[in-house]
């Protein structure tokens, strides 16, 4: 039946009785919130004469600051955000990972970080939440060494050398691994179901929260979903499951339970934890508001796409073709909602209508308010508008509301006024420079040890050189991505150049051996994947198992041995043809000279000395009796500034140097060509003193900022310096 | 009958385009609200670029509406205001007549109650309706998601797909020319491959159509190992000549003394005489890399130091080794072209095809896509000759069309013209030509589009100020197109005289052909 057509112009009709109505417009629905949690929900004299009008509610991310003891909203939860649907999902995610690992038998350390940070996982597996961080701890150790796998049997937490172990990790791991193979053995929908409910497969109760074995009926909802999902063996509709869901092995095991919680994924349960007498107030939406009348209505959301809402997709029909047709069509359904709106606000002895725009986000106030306010401007009905209404949460105190408000005893959102917030203020001079205490930051033999990283990080951002390298407050990324790092590839690229050359040092080779080994491409190759394939190295672990894997043996290798060939072709022989020479290759260990390190840099600060030493070791020093050389392999970016470091720590301290001029090259690996610009006495000396000085005011004025905004971008996540715009801070 | 002006207005940034396309909005109601029964509000549609334009653009039509329509305003500056729009409207009146109050009042009182009457929205939102009105029906879609980082996501498995072995070596050597240690590094390349599918479009289609004419065809036609030859000899022999003068005319007997640094830092050892430097050259060149290598090295094709050839008496032979050079260079460009460039043309064409298939499986298992698929299916569903997924001269789906498109939207008022892509406008013209030419389902309509070409913030998505430039002569069939120009008038701006911004026409540009 066609809804009637309310007049406006005529608000006199009987039923019609709304004599208090407000307009509230918010920055946001956060605001939104905000405003009606700190004020007007207080002043509701008979919830149960009240009603929110919200159509998302259920889903809407503010849901939780609602309180179930006084608001009541009677639409049902989804089953996915259940602790059953959470585990089950994570299984599936972890089977549907390993499938592509070698051998099946590597879960990515992503997914283990993103498991172990899920409550129910844990409570799964029996660990209490007083050894989460602990358990953090171990995968801490993991992450720091590049590690993105672990393996199904756990040798690698053997290899891997922590004083205290892996007892956490590995007791979960042990655990979870072993639940991973039952589960690998569902070919079919019946094998999932043997699993359930037996002491080697999953128990259900276990996959539960306290609070949903308590308080819902989860377990009611999950069984009849289950009991459905049988039936598609007991109907036999599918012979093969194998050919249906095209894979086999753990990839069909991944999609049984992935066809499986698709079937679980659109269930709903309710949770009955208030009396059903007390008398709270109603979450609803206008479909439901048929035929109701409430004293106090409170419509959240009324922007334009909601109240009115916006149309649906078209599906088979457009609008024009339903409308011609007969069908329902859009211009009806609006008109539907703007009764419903109208009868529940004029019916209504008190309306307060939320709405908010964003000029951003093309947000604005719907129609119908609009339309509501254009036909109550010529009646006496004063409407009370209020505008740009912003508040902010009192963090602290939220909290505690929060607590107090789950005891029953209701309590107004504590918030912020605009006048209060102005009145906040940061110190922007100070806040970013780390105070200095010499004594105590460069400890009783007042020096610095640091190699050419920690050295460049010192000069471009000593706020960033503080916590990272004196501090070693290193920035773990949670979420490693499975991928080949600049790092990682280096880490490989010097090993492999150090197993060529290191035998050839220890032989004291000419240039005749040198051609042998550098043009023997086979030979090349086969170091390269005995590397790789050494267990010791742990690159097992550290090199992605996806495509990048199979980029790296089969693309990347081939060009890795081309250009140590040319390397030799376009480096080595011309310098070193008709010269006799020493190749002092990268040891896999600093020698005592490396480790011991030289003294760049001394300084007076306060009446004591305090000084720069630099240590580290180059790839490759190759010395003639009229020159020698400093190489560096690099993959990437080259900052000559690495070159002036090795010069400085093995030849221009000595006074013997001088004799003897030095040439140092960046070989770039990729591009299969010298790089570097020329170095100059000039350079070198400019260096260090800009160091020095770097040095020194940080002795004088603490750890400052960067200047460059590109140089701030250091720990970014952990200081989010990157943010840092004031003018004096910002060069560029 | 069509009494309506098209117009091409082009402005500098901060000239009030927002308040003239408002403005405009105005007129149309003025000319067309109440006076033709089968026109309607929703009949006007404006199209901007971003959500923030679509909502200020709003703002600004009701605050106009709301303005003229306020016939005793509060306020001197409100007051100010509306004089400033009334003049803009009717130059030689000072107020609304009746009949213009009435038609205004009713159109704020019919746009205020229903919003969706207002038709301002952003292309990519116009262009997601045809999607989802035409093209997904035809395409059998029944559902999809909008997800501006889908590509990404599926980056992976196009990963995964193009590491099988029958890609390998199509991908070794395409990767090769740029190595990086992880084929995620490659992800920006791959992703504009996509992105830019409309590209593998066209070049497949003009491979089609150049297949009878000779001239193209060679030059884009891989493996032409004499051409290739011919100029590898010409590079050596031209390389010959100009040593053998460098040697002649130079005044050192060591060719360090007379040529450019980037030439001798091809070599890691220099050599010191001119014989050496021969055999040096001729390794060099044995390889197409070595070929790259000189052409890269030497900025603008120099190899010798022309300060060292610049006496009087040698003019002549420095004028001859210039010429030598850029013959030299001429030739090892051809030459690359077919050692480098088309090899790598091919690889990539056959790289896209491998991508762009398995992309679009992706698609249609995970039904989410980015306004760029949502633009190419559109486009490739209403105008691909390859094959025609359906004949738009067939009267059912042409009504269709019509029926969504240009039934409703009569009026279009595009706002920064100038950031339409090409593959956007290849859309819109159709549509564009039918209400600019005042003919079709009604026997109304108009096109507004107003831009700068000056400024094109969307060039990184494609945006074309090309299009700006030359729309009129790329839209032959208008005759009556107009084009302005405007500018504030600053003084009386600065001077409050006018809050609004005032416009002088700077000129009237003669009408198109």
């Amino acid at each position: 039946m066609e809804p009637p057509r309310i007049n406006l112009a005529s608000l006199e009709e009987p039923g019609f009785k709304l004599h208090d109505l407000e307009i509230v417009e918010c920055e946001n629905a956060e605001q939104m919130v905000l405003a009606f949690l700190s004020g007007y929900a207080q002043s509701v004299k008979d919830p149960g004469q009240a009603v929110i009008v919200d159509s998302h509610f259920s889903q809407a991310h503010y849901r939780d600051l609602f309180d179930p003891a006084r608001f009541h909203c009677p639409q049902a939860e989804s089953i996915v955000g259940s602790g059953i649907y959470q585990l089950l999902g994570i299984f599936q995610k972890h089977l549907e990972a390993m499938r592509t690992t070698l051998e099946e038998g590597f879960l990515p350390l992503r997914l283990i970080l993103d498991a172990c940070a899920q409550d129910d996982f844990l409570r799964f597996y029996g660990i209490p939440a007083s050894e989460k961080s602990a358990l953090l701890e171990e995968l801490k150790f993991l992450l720091q060494n590049d590690i993105l796998y672990v393996d199904r049997e756990l040798q690698l937490l053997g290899r891997l050398r922590r004083k205290q172990g892996f007892p956490l990790l590995g007791e979960v791991l042990k655990s979870h691994f072993k639940l991973l193979d039952q589960l690998a053995k569902i070919a079919r929908p019946q094998d999932l179901i043997d699993l359930i409910d037996t002491p080697e497969g999953i128990r259900v109760r276990s996959l539960c929260r306290e609070e949903e074995l308590l308080h819902s009926n989860i377990l009611e909802v999950f069984y009849e979903r289950l009991s459905n999902f049988a039936s598609l063996e007991t109907m036999g509709i599918v012979e093969d499951w194998g050919e249906v869901l095209d894979g086999q092995g753990l990839s069909l095991s991944a999609s049984v339970l992935q066809l499986f919680l698709e079937s679980l994924g659109s269930g709903k349960y309710r949770f009955h934890r208030v009396p059903e007498d007390s008398a709270r107030l109603e979450l609803s939406n206008l479909l439901d508001l048929r035929n109701l009348t409430y004293s106090t209505v409170f419509f959240f959301n009324a922007i334009e796409g909601e109240i009115p809402s916006n149309p649906n997709p078209v599906w088979l029909l457009n609008e024009a073709q339903r409308a011609r047709l007969g069908l329902k069509s859009y211009p009806d359904l609006r008109e539907r909602e703007r009764y419903y709106f109208l009868r529940t606000v004029l019916s209504s002895d008190k309306c307060v209508i939320f709405t908010y725009r964003n000029l951003e986000k093309d947000i604005e106030p719907g129609s119908f308010v609009t339309e509501l306010k254009q036909a109550l401007d010529d009646k006496a009905l004063e409407i009370k508008e209020y505008h740009n209404i912003a508040l902010a949460p009192r963090v602290s105190t939220l909290y505690l509301a929060g607590v107090e408000a789950s005891k029953s005893s209701w309590q107004p959102l504590p918030v912020l006024s605009a006048a209060e917030l102005g009145e906040i203020n940061l110190e922007l001079d100070s806040f970013f420079t780390l105070p200095c205490s010499p004594e105590q930051d460069f400890g009783p033999e007042a020096r610095i040890d640091a190699g050419y990283y920690s050295l460049a990080c010192l000069k471009k951002n000593p706020f960033a050189w503080y916590l990272k390298h004196l501090r070693r407050l290193p920035e773990l990324d949670l979420r490693p991505r499975e991928t080949l790092t600049r790092k990682l590839f280096g880490s490989i690229m010097h090993a492999f150049l150090s197993a060529v050359l290191q035998p050839l040092a220890r032989e004291g080779a000419d240039l005749p051996k040198l051609e042998q080994a550098f043009t023997d491409t086979g030979r090349l190759r086969n170091t390269l994947d005995n590397l790789l394939n050494d267990p010791e190295r742990l690159y097992l672990y550290k090199i992605p198992q996806n495509y990048n894997h199979q980029f790296l043996v089969s693309i990347i290798s081939d060009n890795l041995v081309e250009s140590v060939r040319e390397f030799y072709t376009d480096f080595l022989e011309p310098r070193l043809a008709g010269v006799s020479f020493r190749l002092i290759p990268e040891e896999e260990y600093m020698t005592e000279q490396e480790r011991k390190g030289r003294e760049l840099i001394r300084t007076l600060h306060k009446g004591r000395e305090y000084s720069v030493w630099i240590r580290g070791k180059a790839d490759l020093r190759i010395e003639c009796p009229q020159r020698n050389y400093i190489v560096d392999f690099k993959t990437g970016e080259s900052n000559d500034e690495q070159l002036l470091f090795y010069e400085w720590l093995y030849y221009l301290l000595d006074e013997a140097h001088s004799d003897k001029e030095l040439n140092s090259q960046f070989w770039l690996v990729f591009k299969r060509e010298t790089g570097g610009k020329q170095i100059t006495d000039q350079r070198r000396e400019n260096w260090r003193n800009s160091l020095a000085e770097v040095f020194t005011d940080c002795l004088a004025q603490g750890f400052t900022l960067g200047k460059k905004a590109g140089d701030r971008e250091e720990l970014a996540e952990i200081t989010r310096a990157d943010l840092f715009r004031a003018d004096r801070g910002d060069e560029e | 009958m069509n009494d309506f002006s098209n117009k091409i207005i082009t402005a500098s940034a901060g000239t009030g385009k927002t308040y003239r396309l408002a403005l405009e909005y105005i007129r149309v109601i003025l000319g067309f609200y109440g006076k033709r029964q089968d026109f309607s509000l929703d009949n006007i549609l404006v199209l901007t670029f971003t959500k923030k334009a679509t909502a200020e653009i709003r703002e600004r039509i009701n605050a106009h509406l709301v303005l003229l329509c306020n016939e005793h305003p509060s306020s001197e500056t409100d007051a100010k205001d509306r004089q400033g729009l009334l003049h803009s409207l009717w130059p030689e009146r000072a107020d609304l007549g009746d009949k213009e109050r009435q038609i205004l009042n009713r159109a704020l009182r019919d746009l205020s109650s229903d919003r969706k009457q207002l038709q301002v929205m952003t292309i990519d939102a116009y262009i997601n309706g045809i999607f989802r009105n035409i093209v997904c029906p035809l395409r059998s879609i029944e559902n999809f998601e909008i997800d501006t980082n889908a590509v990404e996501k599926r980056l992976p498995f196009l990963m995964q797909h193009l590491m099988k072995p029958e890609f390998k070596s199509k991908l070794d050597s395409l990767l090769s020319r740029k190595i990086s240690p992880s084929l995620d590094e490659y992800n920006n390349f791959f992703k504009s491959l996509i992105k830019e599918r409309w590209l593998y479009y066209q070049i497949r289609k003009t491979e089609k159509s150049i297949a009878s004419d000779g001239t193209l065809q060679s030059l884009f036609q891989a493996g032409d190992t004499t051409a290739r030859d011919n100029a590898l000899a010409s590079v050596l022999a031209g390389l010959g000549a100009l040593i053998s003068m460098m040697e002649q005319h130079g005044r050192s007997s060591n060719p360090e003394d007379c040529t450019v640094k980037g030439f001798k830092k091809l070599f890691p050892v220099f050599p010191a005489y001119f014989d050496g430097l021969r055999d040096a050259i001729s390794k060099l060149c044995s390889t197409p890399e070595g070929c790259l290598r000189l052409f890269a090295n030497c900025k603008q094709g120099k190899i010798f130091d022309g300060n060292k050839f610049k006496t009087k008496e040698l003019a002549e032979t420095r004028q001859s080794m210039l010429a030598l050079e850029a013959e030299i260079f001429a030739s090892l460009a051809n030459y690359l072209l077919h050692t480098h460039f088309l090899p790598e043309q091919a690889e990539i064409i056959e790289v896209w095809a491998a991508i762009l298939a398995e992309y679009d499986k992706l698609l249609y298992r995970y039904k989410n896509m980015t306004y760029d698929d949502i633009s190419w299916f559109t486009m490739e569903a209403l105008f691909s000759t390859d094959p025609p997924p359906f004949n738009m001269h067939d009267e059912a789906i042409a009504n269709e069309f019509y029926q969504f498109l240009s039934h409703r939207s009569r009026f279009i008022l595009i706002d920064e013209f100038q950031d339409t892509s090409l593959l956007q406008f290849a859309i819109l013209r159709p549509i564009m030509e039918e209400v600019s030419s005042g003919q079709g389902t009604k026997d109304f309509g108009g096109l507004i589009v107003v831009g700068d070409e000056k400024q094109s913030i969307f060039g990184w998505r494609g945006g074309e100020r090309e299009l700006l430039l030359n729309l009129r002569s790329i839209f032959q069939p208008l005759k009556n197109l107009m084009q302005e120009q405007w500018k504030i008038l600053a003084q009386q701006h600065q001077n409050g005289q006018l809050r609004q911004p005032g416009f002088r026409f700077v000129s009237d540009i003669p009408e198109a052909g």
